[in-house]
């Protein structure tokens, strides 16, 4: 009913959505607290379980953007391991921390320069591009770390993960909760919004238009790389042990959060903020099968269910959509 | 604007409600609390016969997080069957999460101990992927009174209390390099290990045990054996298992034998020997993995046998080790435990010795290796039958 109201009055949906988006995390909330005597309320679990999101939290972030432009990068989670692995395995050598924090965030950095390139330079899809370079990345931590799990780190690295602001939000939520912002400001209240949703709806519009299609693509996958570097530095700090498999299967979990959060699979149509939501909606819904003993096989059916429903809608709003301005 | 702003009123009504009602649960949940703890004072101080003796609150029930590797595989389903059995048989109530064979992750695992952390359950059972990845969330469990045991893959010794081992690893590592040189015998040759992931403590100490046996007897009984100077890594799924060990044959089509030491290994190191036709009898096998999927190559002479444990009872031991553990009956320290096991039908007629070995760090042993048979194959307990345990 909601996305029928949507295609006649298109300003007001992201609106609604994102609203339908926050009553489903109160209501999961809600039926989890009743299905489990409340402990999903306790402040220390409710703030806990952002733990686990944090790191596709923040690729889903990133992958907004890329979404938008009607891209799509699937080595998100090649990269974030890769970075894991050059963090562990520098500071493991030289046992200097920062310069493996160094290294690890330029590893990311490259990673998303490569996608960028091939992409913004070559006409090859990104979803080739990225499907090639995933391999190729796991491919490289598996080399680099061989038989060995990298698990040295100096206490302090730990801030992240053990430490929690009043004792209650875990500092990589608050972290989280930066980027968000950075990244919202970005999307929302500058040019760069704009130009992402113009390539997404027309490319070839958007070039006439003057849009930088090229540098911003470019840009776009590079930031996500950087992100991921991040991402494996927030990850190392809760699971001290870098090995190449760590990234497996994030990238579909990332690509779910932001396509929940209404972002348009087929580009042109994109919210940050809906990424943000979504990706709070899949925590809870990933504790809250836990706390109900349904963690394994079911929370993953749940997360399938929930990706097929989203593409199918977009899909159908799609054609909805060039029915109207074709015809 | 207006919309931030909305959405600003939206949170704070969420966070609103959950104030309302956390207040609400507090009064509720601080007693229950108590007792919790109470409890459990009581276990540690009186001895267990003078618990039994008082049963002023029955409903209290023991309640475990159990945590394979993975789950859908017939191996963890064995270990679940019993594990369940277990906790029928002692009241005990029992959480079995994981994730499938190919999306299981440490941070999944990890995730799944919190929340057993958060529910405050008495005890926590995990088969870990790897030793080190949530070391210190093990700890904190420990610190808050939660019993941390592992089984069939332990972690770093003091992230755990006990860890209940299916083998000594020595036993094991010895019986496959010793049937390997029964079946070499005479002729000698190549031979190459095929492990499941660099990570798997298990299969490391296995590979570690093999090639100690070998090295002490390398210039008398395995003179004429020569090891593959690679081991290769096979994975946690079927597919790439199937790929790893056809590519290792097809490169090396001299090899003489091959060491499968992991559930997916054994169907496909069977696989590439039937697929590139090797004449049956010049590849002798030695696998560890579960039996069952192992006959039909038993049958017609592939295999001349498998090793391993049963997988049902180890989830059995597990379990009830872990209740006896938190009633006070075993403790740190111990060196024998005798369960509901001991001195019971470990394969046909073979019996389990008459209490379990605990050795000076920790581990608990399950029992010997079993040399699985064509004719004993049928004696693997727990798969396909959930019930076959019980005869």
């Amino acid at each position: 009913m909601e996305k029928r109201v949507e295609v006649s009055k298109k300003p007001k949906f992201t609106v609604t959505y994102q609203k339908i988006l926050v009553v489903l995390l109160i209501g999961l909330i809600a039926l989890f607290a009743l299905l489990e005597e409340g402990i999903i309320l306790k402040p220390s679990v409710l703030f806990g379980l952002t733990e686990n999101v944090v790191e596709v939290g923040l690729m889903a972030l990133a992958l907004t953007f890329i979404i938008t432009t009607g891209g799509i990068d699937l080595s998100v989670g090649s990269t974030m391991a890769l970075s894991a692995v050059i963090l562990g395995w520098t500071y493991e050598t030289t046992n200097n921390i920062a310069l493996a924090i160094v290294l690890c965030i330029l590893t990311g950095l490259a990673c998303g320069a490569l996608n960028g390139l091939i992409i913004a330079k070559t006409k090859i899809a990104p979803l080739v591009t990225t499907l090639a370079t995933m391999s190729l990345y796991y491919g490289i931590a598996k080399i680099i770390s061989g038989t060995k799990i990298f698990s040295t780190y100096p206490e302090g690295f730990k801030f992240l993960a053990f430490r929690r602001l009043f004792n209650i939000i875990p500092y990589q939520f608050v972290l989280f909760v930066v980027v968000f912002v950075l990244f919202a400001v970005f999307f929302y209240r500058s040019n760069i919004g704009r130009y992402l949703r113009s390539i997404g709806y027309r490319e070839k519009a958007a070039k006439f238009m003057g849009v930088g299609v090229e540098s911003v693509k470019f840009g776009i996958y590079t930031l996500t790389g950087l992100v991921c570097s991040i991402a494996s530095i927030i990850y190392l700090s809760r699971l001290p042990a870098a090995k190449p498999d760590i990234g497996l299967n994030l990238n579909l979990e990332a690509i779910t959060a932001v396509v929940l959060g209404g972002t348009s699979i087929m580009g042109g149509i994109g919210s940050v903020t809906g990424t943000f939501i979504a990706v709070l909606v899949l925590g809870v819904l990933r504790k809250g099968m836990q706390l109900i003993r349904l963690g394994g096989d079911v929370y993953n059916f749940i997360l399938g269910i929930i990706l097929v429903i989203c593409l199918i809608s977009f899909s159908y709003l799609d054609s909805m959509e060039k029915k109207r301005s074709g015809g | 604007m207006k919309q931030r702003l909305s959405k600003v009123f939206v949170m704070v009504m969420v966070l609103a409600l959950i104030a309302s009602v956390f207040a609400g649960c507090g009064s509720q949940s601080a007693p229950a609390q108590n007792a919790v703890q109470s409890d459990s004072k009581a276990a540690d101080q009186k001895p267990a016969d003078q618990q039994a003796a008082k049963p002023a609150q029955p409903e209290k029930k023991i309640r475990m997080g159990m945590i394979p590797k993975f789950t859908g595989v017939d191996y963890f389903i064995a270990c679940e069957n019993g594990a369940k059995k277990a906790a029928k048989d002692l009241g005990v109530e029992l959480d079995w999460q994981g994730d499938p064979s190919g999306q299981e992750s440490a941070a999944k695992q990890q995730a799944y101990i919190q929340t057993f952390i958060d529910k405050g359950y008495d005890a926590i059972l995990v088969s870990a992927l790897d030793p080190k990845s949530y070391a210190d969330t093990l700890k904190q469990a420990k610190a808050k009174g939660i019993k941390v045991i592992t089984w069939d893959a332990d972690v770093q010794q003091d992230a755990r209390d006990f860890f209940v081992n299916q083998s000594e690893n020595e036993a094991l590592g010895t019986t496959l390099m010793s049937n390997m040189g029964k079946e070499l015998a005479g002729k000698g040759g190549k031979v190459a290990i095929v492990s499941s992931d660099p990570n798997a403590s298990n299969q490391n100490a296995w590979i570690k045990a093999i090639q100690d046996d070998y090295n002490a007897k390398k210039s008398s009984d395995y003179s004429k054996i020569t090891f593959y100077d690679k081991i290769i890594y096979a994975g946690n799924n079927q597919a790439d298992a199937d790929k790893a060990v056809a590519a290792l044959m097809t490169q090396n089509t001299d090899l003489a034998g091959i060491f499968a030491i992991s559930s997916m290994a054994v169907p496909a190191t069977a696989k590439a020997c039937t697929d590139l036709k090797k004449p049956i009898g010049s590849v002798a096998i030695q696998g560890l993995g579960v039996p069952v999927t192992a006959k039909d190559n038993m049958k017609s002479g592939l295999m001349k046998s498998v090793v391993l444990w049963q997988p049902y009872d180890l989830g059995y031991l597990t379990v009830e080790f872990a209740y006896k553990y938190i009633k006070g009956e075993v403790k740190a320290g111990d060196t024998s435990f005798k369960s509901s096991l001991s001195g019971k039908t470990q394969l046909k007629d073979v019996k389990y010795e008459d209490a379990h070995k605990i050795t000076s760090d920790g581990q608990v042993i399950l029992g010997k290796p079993i040399v699985y048979t064509i004719d004993t194959v049928d004696g693997f307990k727990g798969y396909p039958d959930p019930d076959s345990g019980l005869k």
